[in-house]
């Protein structure tokens, strides 16, 4: 589903460049749950951001399902974006504006899909993240747990072939990190396939595989199946 | 989609209260203030547009020099009028009308003393369209002594009864006394046009009193108007005049110089440049200021509307993240952000749309003109306002909508968001632009208030204060014993002094044809202003004599050999030192004699004019008296005052006013001028501020942090506030550099049209400075001190 060759990239200012991933190249497999880990700096997050299509790459080749993507633009790259990847934020990233429900149902708006098969498809994710009573609160009025739960609602609405994780549990306290994870593990044996950044030892035994990595590189490779 | 949009710009709005005020109510002003000028320049642009035959209509200016504008006045004789239709095919019809007369009309019981009336051609429903509710257009005005009426008039007289054919007896004006008869009724003059009147009698009425004077050149009482061809070149027009004058005025001599110019009818409102005017005109420039200021308000606002999207970009931050990340694009994302503005501004728009309805009677008084709801609510005015909305909805909705639609969702889902320095040059770009704007509106009010309060209190060079002036519009009876009554008003002991006049200061008066001896002993001719006063008129007035004389008892050739002239008319005949022109001669009006003496300018027309040669001629016969009253007791005065002229002339209506608001009354439009130019002012600032709170508010909220570590460290309130303010202060005060040219440049122009004005000192620009910058501080320091009183460990917990 992925494959990545000599992924480059660089952050500059007046004074310095900083290297963010240098040469990276690796592959995952559809139906795949992999974490990446390393220290803080060592380029989890910026991978993840262009593997997601919301940041460039300096240099490399990126091939997601068989495309080489790139050099898409940025009316492309969210065209695939809203199609087939989900997102899930350490801060959970909701909108305070919009319900609950709403928020789950804004990717549904955004492809186009119809208000009464939104209301249906949203319905079910819902009840499938045990948070359908709270579907008419406002962020604000929800734990982080059940945030975090109404986050990934969101990212699989669309029924995404890949969901990012970018260090789910991060802020979650240990019972309601392993609820997220359990939802994960779940959303994986039903073949979503999941890239996920965390720094947590625990989170990643969920996993089939970790790349660690550091200054950019990847150091290691350890397949936990 | 749209619906998702409109839900969370309203939850937004709901949300952020203080915000959506800032930005609604602003803008809401600002359209409120841009309806109201719309409408006030739609009404000046509308005078006279009634006509129907109104493009075809063309108004004589009569030139008595070549270059001297002051001398072009619309006010000429009569014979020009004839000749004009008799020479020229193109000229289809003449209008001529008399120069505005004060006649006492009665019926039955009830009289009045008719401020506004003109004797005129039978010919003037045929041109222009004062629909007749009775009576024959053709006809009405074709007899001696048939009079029209407008419909209140008739009111006033009759009430219910049918006017026509009844008699109203007659005093005054340019014909005999006399009864006139009713011939028509007349819908009252539109508003809108450049002169009103309330009667219209008959010319034949006065040309029965006086024939001779229609057929003389260098008679001025008339106003002519002409009706021409559809075709018509003005100009081609125009260069045949030398020759149609020569032939015409055949007894004009070589150095009189006369010519002819002609204003179309839709231009005589507001592009006349000539003087002597049967109404008030109006002023182009005055359009041109509060279309600028229109303009300036909703600018004004409309930068709040950006510096406040902007400078809250960062809370709209996260949710552009987590639009893209779920598969937004750009274009939608500035689809939503214009929308939103879009929303915001209809919502002002509709606010404001309100607010005007609800200031339209307070406007109509302050303007004098009679606004009503459904200017407002007409096609053109609604396409205007909101097409106007919607044009400023986008403009200061594309850049924040651009700006937020660019975020990059990696970045500010992490939290790493960085103001672009851009972002905030432009900001404070805005924010000097909005203060220079408020600055120069600051200095201009200040200029504004300045000249009204100079024009009010200027020594004029007579006494204007407690004088009483009785209008007895040459009443032969009061004529008759005039020195009786001015000795009996005299034994009252509150009144110092009378005297009578055909005209007082600020008032109407002729011009006439003047011979005067020069230094080198020849006979010159010009066209002085003539004020016929009597023996007590200039002591009365104390008006001060430079040189020679005023008339005198003593003397009693002054009534038919002697005149007093003006320094300005001493000199315009080459005299520099006034006792030089003493006892040379003068032949004026059929008089024959010598100067005997010269008394000092005084300002005996409104300020905007300078003064002009005036000669002051012995005259015993008036229309006015004048009475100084010394006593403190105005009420009681005046009420004895009635009572005398109650038994002195018992058939007289006791019309009075006093002298100095009669005066100023020629200031009414500068009045109306400055309380306009001093709301919107106002408004615009007060609009200003609004966007300056909301952006110290958002200064203060980002800093937060900042501020609760200075406090931890020791920071007191007051170096918190200077750290918040200093800033904003930097700009107010750069825009005052800003404001300070350009304020200064407009005003000049506008004191240009004053021939009597004040300096623009330096310290108007700095009082307008101070002013801007003490509004800035004590908006600022709303937040600021709030902010630095904070409880810091409050502020360090919620970052």
């Amino acid at each position: 589903m992925i494959k990545i060759t000599d992924l480059e990239k660089y952050y500059k200012t007046d004074e310095l460049q900083t290297i963010a991933l240098n040469k990276l190249s690796f592959e995952v497999k559809e139906g795949e749950f992999v974490a990446i880990m390393g220290p803080s700096g060592c380029g989890k997050s910026t991978l993840l951001n262009i593997l997601g299509m919301l940041d460039d790459s300096d240099g490399g080749s990126f091939i997601f399902n068989g495309q080489e993507v790139i050099d898409y633009n940025e009316r492309k790259r969210a065209n695939i974006r809203k199609h087939n990847i989900g997102f899930v934020f350490q801060s959970f990233n909701l909108i305070d504006q919009l319900s609950v429900f709403e928020n789950v149902e804004l990717p549904l708006i955004y492809t186009g899909v119809k208000k009464t098969e939104r209301k249906k498809r949203v319905e079910e994710v819902l009840e499938k993240m045990q948070i359908m009573h709270r579907r008419k609160h406002f962020p604000q009025q929800l734990s982080g747990g059940q945030q975090q739960r109404v986050a990934v609602a969101r990212a699989v609405v669309n029924n995404p072939k890949l969901i990012l994780a970018d260090e789910p549990t991060g802020n979650l306290d240990s019972s309601n990190g392993n609820e997220v994870m359990d939802l994960l593990t779940e959303l994986n044996s039903q073949g979503t396939t999941i890239v996920m950044v965390t720094h947590s030892e625990h989170d990643a035994k969920f996993t089939h595989r970790i790349i660690r990595m550091l200054d950019g590189q990847k150091v290691a490779e350890n397949s936990l199946v | 989609m749209i619906q998702n949009y409109f839900k969370i710009a309203w939850r937004y709005l709901l949300k952020n209260k203080g915000y959506s005020f800032i930005n609604i109510g602003g803008l809401a002003i600002g359209m409120t203030c841009f309806l109201l000028i719309v409408l006030f320049i739609k009404n000046e642009l509308s005078y006279d547009n009634y006509h129907e035959k109104g493009k075809n209509i063309y108004r004589v200016v009569h030139h008595s020099s070549e270059n001297n504008l002051e001398d072009r006045w619309v006010w000429g004789n009569a014979p020009v009028g004839t000749a004009l239709k008799n020479d020229f095919p193109e000229v289809i019809e003449k209008v001529q009308f008399s120069g505005r007369s004060d006649v006492l009309l009665s019926y039955n019981q009830r009289s009045f003393q008719e401020g506004n009336c003109f004797y005129v051609d039978p010919t003037v429903f045929d041109v222009f369209t004062w629909p007749l509710l009775s009576g024959n257009p053709k006809t009405a005005l074709e007899v001696p002594y048939s009079v029209v009426l407008t419909e209140s008039t008739a009111k006033k007289y009759f009430g219910n009864e049918d006017p026509i054919g009844k008699t109203l007896d007659g005093k005054g004006g340019r014909a005999r006394d006399g009864k006139y008869t009713v011939t028509g009724v007349m819908k009252d003059v539109y508003a809108n046009s450049h002169f009103s009147f309330d009667v219209l009698m008959s010319m034949s009425s006065f040309y029965q009193t006086r024939p001779n004077i229609f057929s003389y050149w260098g008679y001025v009482d008339f106003y002519t108007y002409f009706l021409v061809i559809d075709n018509f070149n003005k100009e081609a027009f125009q260069a045949k005049m030398p020759d149609f004058i020569k032939r015409n005025w055949t007894e004009r001599s070589e150095d009189h110089y006369y010519d002819l110019s002609f204003e179309a009818l839709p231009d005589v409102y507001l592009n006349s440049k000539a003087a002597r005017q049967p109404g008030i005109t109006g002023n182009l420039s005055n359009i041109y200021i509060f279309a600028i200021i229109g303009l300036f308000i909703l600018m004004i606002a409309s930068i709040n509307f950006m510096n406040l999207a902007t400078a809250r970009s960062l809370e709209r931050a996260k949710e552009v993240g987590v639009r893209k990340v779920i598969g937004a694009n750009k274009k939608g994302l500035v689809y939503q952000f214009l929308g939103e503005s879009l929303i915001m501004v209809l919502l002002s728009a509709i606010l404001g749309l309100g607010l005007a309805v609800l200031c339209l009677p307070s406007i109509s008084e302050i303007t004098g003109k009679q606004f009503i709801i459904s200017e407002i609510f007409n096609g053109f005015t609604l396409t205007l306002f909101f097409g106007t909305a919607l044009i400023t909805g986008l403009l200061a909705g594309t850049y924040p909508a651009f700006l937020l639609s660019s975020f990059k969702p990696s970045s500010v889902l992490k939290g790493v968001f960085s103001t672009s320095k851009n972002g905030v040059n432009l900001r404070k770009g805005l924010v000097v632009f909005q203060f220079s704007l408020s600055i120069a509106l600051i200095a201009c009010t200040i200029i504004v208030y300045s000249q009204l309060n100079f024009m009010v209190n200027k020594n004029l060079g007579f006494d204007r204060e407690q004088q009483l002036v009785i209008d007895y519009n040459w009443d032969r009876e009061v004529l008759l014993n005039l020195e009786t009554i001015k000795n009996e008003f005299l034994r009252h002991p509150d009144i110092s002094s009378v005297a009578s006049s055909r005209t007082v200061p600020g008032g109407h008066f002729p011009a006439a044809g003047t011979n005067m001896e020069t230094k080198e002993g020849a006979m010159q001719i010009f066209d002085p202003f003539l004020y016929e006063v009597d023996i007590d008129f200039i002591p009365h007035y104390n008006i001060e004599v430079v040189a020679g004389r005023a008339y005198s008892r003593d003397f009693p050739a002054d009534t038919i050999s002697s005149l007093v002239v003006n320094e300005a008319a001493m000199r315009s005949l080459g005299y520099t030192d006034p006792s030089e022109i003493i006892g040379k001669r003068f032949q004026q009006w059929g008089r024959e004699g010598t100067v005997i003496g010269v008394v000092k300018d005084f300002n005996y027309v409104s300020l905007h004019q300078e003064i002009a040669p005036l000669t002051l001629r012995l005259e015993p016969a008036g229309k006015y008296l004048s009475l100084q009253i010394k006593s403190s007791n105005l009420q009681a005065t005046i009420a004895d005052v009635q009572n005398k002229w109650a038994t002195l002339a018992p058939h007289r209506p006791f019309l009075y006013s006093f002298l100095d608001e009669s005066f100023n009354t020629q200031y009414e439009a500068d009045f109306k001028f400055k309380e306009l130019f001093t709301i919107f002012s106002f408004l615009a600032i007060l609009i200003a501020c609004l966007g300056l709170l909301g952006l110290t508010t958002y200064s203060a909220m980002q800093r937060t942090k900042e501020i609760g570590v200075r406090k931890v460290l020791g920071a007191e309130v007051k170096s918190i506030v200077t750290l918040l303010s200093k800033d904003f202060i930097k700009l107010v005060g750069i825009a005052i550099l800003v404001a300070t040219p350009f304020s200064w440049y407009a005003m000049s122009k506008w004191l240009n049209e004053y021939a009597f004005s004040i300096k623009i000192d330096w310290w108007i620009f700095v009082l307008a400075g101070s002013m801007a910058l003490g509004i800035a501080i004590l908006t600022m320091s709303f937040y600021a001190i709030k902010a630095a009183k904070a409880n810091p460990v409050k502020s360090l917990r919620t970052e």
